[in-house]
Formats: structure tokens, sequence, C-alpha cells
């Protein structure tokens, strides 16, 4: 198992310097001069051409594009992301600010979407064909089809303007105020649980169809065990394998996808960060946030590989 | 299996929570460079106001699509959102309400040497920085010196700055010009003056994020992308404001949630908002909507010096301005907050009339010309404009093709990405192109913008040729220093620009402003931008 680690992270090395490589490559090929945006962001302000040049030159972008791609390497072996063009701050410090953010509200929507949606899977398995199943199974194709983005507006107009219930926008830390924290994380939290919540309810269900047919669940219900038993003992490990997959895919979306709904309620996280830097050219952040995300795509990854040998016996990695 | 189904849920929010609190360090307080006094002065009493008159105390919540995240160092200000820097700090002179002229602000008064070779500003005495230390001679000096080596073409003609007393500074310059005072009082340039000390104390990293000035408002808390709180300063040396308690900049980056959070009341107004939105608030008594007109216009851009461009004949360039009904597109299309501008240098008509004749919507003039031109039909031109104004302009864009189509020109519309729009703008067009661009404006200093924009020195329309004699009166107007000459010069290179349709312009680019109706008294005349200056501004309720 352990060399088995060993060798993933090794080629996930590779597979990292591929990304940025790539990366980088195609920023510089898009149309568009990081630096004549820099200095014409403000409409009202002119600048010369003595001013690109010594800007081009301050940024480094004035050398060769192989020679600023190794830089920048050299720059993240010794733990430096480079510096923001727009915003004249460190990488890594942007990096540091909102990824947190992301991670604490992808994190939230992640284990509540499937604390909520396996049960509900189970049940939809279980009472196949029944009410419940039926309701479930609508909302969960409502879920799965409703844009994100739409959703949070209604739930903006409903709960924030009319009802006056939640804030309408903002973040607020756990830490620094945790009631004013929990009811600003509740509209956007629930947006971004509906995706992977629906679309585990959907794989959960079928999954569990599926096992419960097999030959050795017949074996355990004409022992006489209670459905209590041969669904939580025999049932679900095998029918939750698939869903593991799912839900390890859904972890990097939700982590990567999360642009639209920080725009909406005005959460200063990753996406947002991403796209602004998209934007702007802003090639330290953009190649920053690539990285970021490719290291923890790779990691999940990984853990979901290593899932599978625990949850079926039959995978070994040796 | 539950246990460890149990531990891993907990583990994992424990996790989210955790990072959370990474992601925002405590706010740490600014340190001021010098120490309060030691014995504390009694509180002053809450100055009264009159029943009908401002009122003291509030809040004002505002909302911005964006927040700089540099905005404490003048000459490390890019952005263009400044009111985070303006609001605390001051310039020693700002534009006055008449075209050319200024006001004491920092300087109660200044004056230029007989033989131009120097300012000398004398400066306010008894104000304070936000830190306790005294603003002097000593202060402007720091100030306009860290400027000049940070390499801002502002201070390329300052040769020197000598303190000559406590409250008297001279600014040596190596070659004067009739705008040269305009560095000085534009806030959207590096003339701020923030406080020396403070930024020595603790250094430029934390001086970008804290403006140490001496503004009616000073910085309470920042989070970035997310907030700035600027509280009053209860030492302003002005006496009797500001009025407002706070000001609360917070980023709503979707103009939806902007609409939604302004109506519930979680804010107040906001700067800078689309004309759908605005049209949303117009009728609401609620709130007041406020339209400038003369900073910013739209144009049309094409190729004069390629001699293959049909535009390089200005009959082509004169039919294009008679085919375009721009009072109709305006009228219909852009939710009547444009207006249709006949003139190159933006705004000139808010500063008198220059005394050209208008080139007013006439299709059939447009066919004669083109006929005269011998290019009755023109085909395969793209207008290309950037991708972000198709929400407020695409219509009038479209509205565009159909006025072209009309006379004979065939305009494929090209909606360019920002970035890729932002790079082409800088290089002439292709052939028979077509581009549609920002042009800046200024009624009250048009010749600024002269120099800035549409000298040939320039780096701005790269593909229009600049009339003979143009450069000639931007030399005469730069060595004029009574403002009526430079702006009747002004006139003078409006009538030879506009004359050879340097671009066809087409409409103002208004910036659009919305406040709560109980905001009074917040002044939008200052600025560069008509950002809103919240001085003397109070609420009513």
């Amino acid at each position: 198992m352990y060399a088995y680690i060993v060798r993933r992270l090794l080629s996930a090395l590779v597979v990292l310097l591929l990304i940025t490589a790539v990366v980088f490559i195609v920023m510089h090929l898009l149309p568009g001069d990081p630096i004549l945006l820099y200095l014409s962001q403000d409409t009202v302000t002119a600048f010369t051409a003595e001013e690109i040049v010594a800007a081009r030159h301050e940024f480094g972008l004035d050398k060769p594009v192989i020679v600023q791609y190794l830089n920048w390497l050299s720059g993240v072996l010794h733990g430096d992301l480079g510096e923001s063009i727009f915003r004249s701050t460190k990488v890594t410090e942007e990096i540091g600010n909102a990824l947190p953010i992301t991670l604490y509200l992808g994190m939230l929507a992640w284990v509540i979407s499937h604390v909520i949606a396996i049960p509900a899977g189970v049940i939809c398995a279980v009472k196949r064909g029944k009410w419940i199943d039926t309701i479930l199974t609508i909302l969960a194709n409502i879920g799965i089809t409703a844009p994100q983005f739409w959703v949070g507006i209604l739930l903006i107009y409903v709960f924030g303007l009319y009802l006056n219930w939640l804030p309408i926008f903002g973040y607020t830390s756990p830490f620094d105020d945790f009631w004013l924290s929990i009811k600003k994380v509740i509209m956007p939290v629930f947006c971004l649980s509906l995706v992977p919540l629906s679309g585990c309810v959907r794989q959960t269900r079928s999954a569990m169809l599926e096992v419960v047919r097999q030959d050795y669940i017949r074996t355990a219900w004409s022992k006489g065990l209670a459905e209590r038993n041969v669904i939580l003992r025999h049932a679900i490990k095998n029918g939750i394998i698939p869903v593991v997959t799912l839900a390890g895919m859904a972890v990097p979306l939700i982590i990567g996808g999360q642009v639209l709904i920080e725009t909406v309620f005005g959460i200063p996280g990753i996406g947002r960060l991403s796209v602004t830097a998209l934007f702007s050219r802003d090639y330290a952040i953009v190649q920053g946030i690539v990285l970021v995300i490719a290291v923890f795509v790779v990691l999940v990854n990984l853990l979901v590989d290593i899932a599978y040998g625990w949850l079926d016996p039959r995978i070994h990695y040796d | 299996m539950k246990k460890i189904l149990l531990i891993s849920l907990v583990f994992v929010l424990m996790c989210g929570i955790g990072l959370s609190s990474c992601a925002e360090p405590e706010p740490t307080a600014p340190e001021p460079a010098a120490p309060a006094p030691a014995t504390p002065e009694p509180a002053a009493p809450e100055p009264t106001a009159p029943e009908t008159g401002p009122k003291y105390g509030g809040v004002i919540k505002l909302g911005s699509m964006a927040l700089s995240a540099s905005f404490g160092v003048p000459w490390n200000l890019r952005h263009g959102d400044r009111t985070s820097s303006f609001l605390p700090l001051e310039l020693l002179v700002r534009r006055g309400q008449e075209p050319g002229t200024y006001e004491g602000r920092l300087a109660e008064s200044w004056e230029l040497a007989p033989d131009k070779s120097y300012y000398t500003f004398y400066l306010r005495q008894g104000v304070k920085f936000h830190d306790g230390t005294d603003f002097n001679a000593e202060a402007v000096k720091w100030n306009f010196e860290m400027a000049k080596a940070a390499g801002r073409p502002q201070f390329a003609n300052v040769t020197s700055i000598d303190v000559i007393d406590t409250h008297t500074v001279r600014i040596n310059i190596s070659q004067w010009n009739s705008e040269f005072m305009h560095n000085f009082a534009s806030d959207t340039d590096c003339a701020l003056i923030i406080s020396p000390a403070s930024y020595e104390k603790n250094g430029e990293e934390w001086a970008n994020t804290h403006p140490v000035g001496t503004g009616p408002y000073m910085l309470k808390e920042y989070k970035q992308d997310q907030y700035i709180y600027l509280e009053k300063n209860p030492d302003y040396w002005e006496e009797g404001i500001p009025y407002i308690d706070e000001i609360q900049i917070l980023v709503v980056p979707d103009m939806v949630t902007f609409m939604a959070a302004l109506k519930a009341g979680d804010l107040d107004g906001m700067w800078i908002i689309d004309f759908l939105t605005a049209s949303q608030l117009e009728d609401d008594d609620r709130f007041n909507v406020w339209v400038s007109f003369g900073n910013l216009g739209t144009s049309l851009s094409y190729n004069m010096k390629d001699p293959a461009s049909v535009w390089s004949d200005k009959k082509m360039r004169e039919a294009l301005e008679y085919a375009i009904d721009k009072e109709k597109i305006c009228r219909a299309l852009t939710y009547g907050y444009c207006e249709p501008t006949y003139e190159i240098i933006r705004g000139i008509h808010g500063a008198g009339d220059p005394g050209t004749v208008p080139r007013e919507y006439d299709p059939e003039k447009a066919k004669q010309l083109m006929a005269e031109a011998g290019h009755p039909q023109v085909s395969g031109v793209n207008l290309e404009f950037s991708i972000t104004d198709k929400n407020s302009y695409g219509d009038a864009y479209l509205a565009i093709q159909e006025n072209f189509a009309a006379v004979g020109i065939e305009v494929e519309l090209k909606p360019v990405e920002p970035a890729a729009f932002n790079e082409s703008s800088f290089r002439p067009t292709e052939g028979n192109d077509l581009r549609i661009e920002t042009v800046r404006g200024d009624p009250l200093f048009p010749f600024v913008r002269v120099m800035e924009d549409l000298s040939e020195d320039t780096i701005y329309f790269p593909g229009a040729v600049r009339p003979e004699g143009f450069e000639d009166l931007i030399d005469q107007a730069l060595g004029t220093e009574d403002p009526e000459q430079v702006l009747d010069l002004c006139m003078q290179m409006e009538r030879l620009a506009y004359g050879e349709i340097m671009y066809v312009s087409l409409w103002s680019r208004p910036i659009v402003t919305v406040m709560k109706s109980e905001i009074q008294d917040v002044d939008y005349s200052y600025g560069e931008v008509p950002y809103p200056y919240f001085e003397r501004a109070w609420l009513e309720k």
C-alpha cells in the first residue's frame, strides 16, 4: 500500500508540472496584455508609453516566456508563488485568504449534501415506488437541473428581501461572529449542496437497487434478518462504492465551481479570485490557483482510491 | 463503522471551520506612529446643528463592485476605485467649480514664480494627520519626493522641493506648462498626502492598506475583498464637519444582489451602476439617481493613416457620422441615460460653444458623400466592441449596424473579450474595420484631456491623423497661463479636430449613482471622476 501511495505521489509531481506548464503557455497565448490592463483599469487616468515599459520590466514580463516560467517554478520550490500584478500582493497571501473560505463553504456543502443524500438514496431504494421514493426522486431531479445562481437569487429575494431572515451578502468568519456566520452561509451552502446532494441521491438509489437484488441480500432476508440489519450491515457497504467515486469527484467541483455562488453572495473565495485574475491576465494568481487546485484534486483522487480498498477487500494495491 | 463515520464527519467540519479562521486573521488596529497626547483632553461636546439643517450621526453603507487591494500609498494607486483613498487622504489643492480653477485644501494659497521656475504653497496651519502627527512642509516634501522616486510621470518636471518654513514649501520645476497645477489637484493621481511617520514606522506593505492622512474620515477596519469601514475624524481641520459617523464600503459584485440589498435596507447606495438597474430605481421615491455626463463618452474609431482604408478619405468619415441616428439610439436604446455628442474633445460643449456645426443624422447626405468618394458600397467591415458593453449598449450597436446597412456599409458586429479588446485598442484598426472606444472628457479641464489623449505624443487613438495645426495649438496652450485663453485654444483645437473627424463621437457615457433619498448634500462636483464626496453629507433620519 505504501509503495502504491509513493508511486502515485511521484506520478502526481509529473502531472502537476505538466499542468502548470500548459496553463502558463496557454495564458501567454491568450490575447490581452496584463500590463496594459493593469495601467488602464482606471478608465479616467491616462498613461504613457514609458510607464508601460517600466511596468513590464517591474513585473519581469519583458523576459522570454520560458525564463518567466522557470523563474516562477523556482519560486514555487522556495514556497513563493509570485506577486499579483493587479493587486501588488503576494499570491500566497491572496490564496491564503481566499482558499480557506472556499474550503469551509465547500466542505460544509459536501458534508451536508452527503449526510442527507446517502440515507435519502437508501430510503428511495428500499421504498421503491412508494410516495417517499417519488417525492425524493422528483426533488433530486429538480435539484440537479436548477441553475445554482438562479436558486441563489431566488433565495436572496425570498429569505433576504421579503422575509428579511437572512443577510443577503457577505462573509463572516465563525470565529468573528458565530451566529452571523451561520446566517450568512445558509443560502450559499444550500445552493452549493444542491447538485452533489441530488446527484448522490440518484446514484445511491440506483446502486442500492442493484445491490438489494443480489443473491446474498435475498439470503439475508430469507434468514429472517431485520430490514435494518440487512440494509446497514450487508447492503450499504457494497452499494456505496459508486457513491464514493461520485463523492470524490464532487470535491474538486465544489472547490472549483463556486464562482457564481461567490459572486452572487459576495463571498471573497477562490472562485471569484480566479475569474478576476483570469480576466485581468494576472498570470501569477492564475498559476497559483491552478497549482493549488491541481494538488487538491490529485490528493482527493488518491484518497478515493485508498477508500476503495477499504470498502472492497477484493481490491489490492500491492 | 458508525463511529468511524461520525468521527470523520466531525473532523471534516472542524477542519473546515479551522481553515476558515486561517483566512481572516483578527484585524489589527492601525498603529499610530506617534503616541497620542499623554493627558487625555476632555471630550469636546458634540456640535449641535439647527433642526432644519444638517444632522450629526448615522452610518452610510455603500456597495462597490470591487475594492482596491492597495489604497493607502498615493504613488502606488492604480485602481479605478479611489473612494477608499480620497475619503481619508487629501490634496494640497483641488479642482474648482469653474473651468481651469483650483480651490485650496491643505494649501491655503499658492503662487507661481514670475519666471515660472517654481510654485510656492502656503500650507494650512493646525492640521494633524490621523496618527496625531503634524501636517507641515516637511510632510509635503517627503510625499512628493516619494512620488517622484516611484517614477510617477506627474512629478517628472519637479527638480527639487524646498522647505521654506514650517508651513511654506517650494516646488522647483524644470519646465512649466499651463496644466502643471492639475498634477497637484487630480484625485486620480499621486498628489494625495499621507503621514510620513506612519509610513516609516510600519512600512509600505502596511501603508498600502492603511491610509493615514488628514481627511474627514479615517480607516477603522479593512478586510480585503470584503469591506472598508471609515470613521469620522473628530479632529478634522474644517470645523463642524463631517456629519456622518461612519462610512462603510462593502463589496457586492453582483447587480441583482445589490438591488435586493438596497431594497432590504442592507445598503444605502452605490456608484457606477448599470443603466438597467438605474432605470428600475428611477421612479422609486426612496432613492435618488444621479447621472454625470461630462467625463466619458463613446466613440467610433478607424484607421485614417492607412491609405488602403476607406476611412482615410474625409468624405467617408463624414458619411459615417451622418449615417448614425444618435438621437434616436440614445432615446430608445440606452434607457435615456446617454446624450448624443458631436465633438472630439469630450465635454468641450460643457465648457463653451466651439462653433462647430453638428453632423446630424442624414442618410441621404451620407450616401451622397460615399458616392462622391467613390465608395457607394463598403462591405466586410468588422465593428469591434468590448463584450462588457453588451448589457448597456448591445442594442445600440445593433442599431448602428442597421443605420450603416441603410447607406450601404455592411458591418459585422464583433464582440471581443475585454482583455483582448484592451490590447487591440492600442493599435490601429485593420483595413476598413471600426472600433467602439471609450473617450475621456473633462468639461472643467478640457486641455488636460487633449494632452493626455489627443496629442500625437500619446498612445491613444493610434489610427487617427491629427489635423494640421493641432499640435501647434497644443504647444501654445501649454505656454499660456490664463485659463480662459487655454479654453479658447481648446475651442480652436475642437474646430480643427471635428472638421477632420479624428473619430466619430457617438454619445456621452454617463456614470450613474444611486443613493437613498435620506442622504443629503453628497457632492459629486470636485473629482476628475464624479465620485461622491461625503465631507458635508448628512442623514435626514
